[in-house]
């Protein structure tokens, strides 16, 4: 049955998705119409701020795949304190050794 | 310096330039591919998600060989676009299925633990196994399931007993197709950790997303219905497909230029898929879901006799 996690949860992604696309369509538009630089990478992602602030379509394409990567992360966190807000407990552990053992392989495959 | 360093010299500097020009132009016409190309793109991509928001599989099978075998995209690209296709594709169902309260959320963040520990050992697990020996084994683990879901595709999860207990991972939702509630309990839950664990580990070994096992490890193992397999297998595997991904884009493997016409194309495809399924009758997902797993198993044996589509 539906519960407003549920419907929480679905806003959520939707909300994340939807911003993805939106910064990935601009900077498309934006490499589209050659008005600076192609679609490589901005660089680093401290390079992120600078590539957005001169309009470079990469800064929008890597901060659209970044946000849409961020996406079921924060639906990970959104469980969690959902769980915790409905005092479950052992779901909300169980949340948190998602995220752990996520943000362990994301540093095991970088330093890989 | 002699005649001879000064001329070496500028011989190099010359031959830096002529890298850095050649790198200008590669860079330059990846960013200008050719609209049919994007257009191809993006078909694909709308495919595989269509298909794999549709029974709960991230897409990945379909959209890998495709993009290596017919659109010449190199291999690194191909694997970073259908990871993040896998993600849109979760993403973009998921917002269906949480809508109609399909997703059983408690059962998901329970096996997502699973998954996410198979696919951070599937490397260490990797360096000990054979490759081929594995895509032969589970090629034919594939077959197998494909067949065993047909044979039994109109057979119902075991209903709860009046009175019985849903237990902390039972839930329900409405069908609509059978135009009543439906209610289930959670049976067997070590062999869906189990299960998890191996579709997560292979998930790392063979880069092939996890759904082709937890969607029939859910709905033969677990008593849990079509539908609600479908919903709860599309949450977890973006979890799963997120950690390789950001790896992918973190070291700058991912190729912008194909993986947005592909992510573009995932999504609209995903939306589609997923308000089909919502609309078709269970035995005729368990049919497409085991078309694509013989799909997926003929990749498979193929790839364990050196013919590798990755």
């Amino acid at each position: 049955m539906k519960t407003r996690l549920d419907q929480m949860l679905s806003g959520l992604l939707l909300a994340g998705l939807s911003l993805a696309i939106v910064l990935m369509l601009v900077g498309a538009g934006l490499a589209a119409t050659r008005l600076a630089g192609g679609m490589e990478h901005a660089g680093s992602i401290s390079d992120l701020p600078r590539a957005l602030a001169a309009l470079e379509p990469a800064g929008f394409v890597d901060l659209g795949l970044l946000v849409l990567l961020a996406t079921p992360v924060a639906r990970v966190l959104a469980l969690l304190v959902g769980f915790a807000t409905r005092r479950a407990w052992l779901f909300s552990a169980v949340s948190l050794v998602v995220l752990a053992v996520l943000a362990l392989s994301v540093v095991i495959g970088v330093r890989s | 310096m002699t005649r001879c360093d000064r001329s070496n010299n500028a011989t190099l500097q010359h031959g830096k330039a002529e890298r850095d020009a050649a790198a200008d132009v590669i860079s330059h016409y990846d960013s200008l591919l050719p609209m049919a190309h994007v257009v191809y793109l993006a078909l694909a991509g709308f495919l595989g998600g269509a298909f794999g928001s549709m029974v709960g599989l991230g897409g990945g099978v379909f959209i890998i060989p495709v993009l290596v075998l017919f659109l010449d995209v190199p291999i690194h690209s191909a694997v970073s676009a259908s990871l993040l296709g896998v993600v849109a594709t979760s993403t973009t169902g998921s917002i269906t299925y949480l809508r109609q309260g399909l997703t059983n959320l408690r059962l998901a963040v329970t096996l997502e633990t699973a998954l996410s520990a198979g696919a951070l050992t599937g490397g260490i697990v990797g360096a000990m196994l054979d490759k081929e020996a594995l895509s032969a084994i589970f090629g034919g683990l594939m077959v197998i399931v494909a067949v065993y879901m047909v044979l039994r595709r109109k057979a119902a999860p075991v209903p709860p007993a009046e009175g019985e207990e849903l237990g902390r991972l039972g839930a329900g939702y409405a069908d609509p197709g059978l135009g009543r509630e439906v209610t289930y309990s959670v049976r067997r839950l070590p062999l869906g950790l189990m299960a998890g664990l191996v579709a997560g580990n292979v998930s790392g070994l063979l880069g092939v997303g996890g759904g082709w096992l937890t969607v029939p490890t859910l709905r033969l193992g677990m008593g849990v219905p079509m539908r609600a397999a479908v919903a709860t297998s599309s949450l977890m595997l973006g979890v799963t497909a997120c950690a390789g991904a950001l790896v992918y884009l973190v070291e700058g493997l991912v190729d912008p230029a194909t993986a947005v016409p592909v992510v573009l194309g995932v999504v609209a495809g995903a939306v589609l898929g997923s308000r089909l399924a919502s609309r078709m009758r269970s035995s005729v997902l368990v049919v497409v879901l085991a078309v694509v797993l013989l799909a997926l198993a003929v990749e498979m044996v193929l790839a364990s006799v050196g013919v590798s589509f990755r």
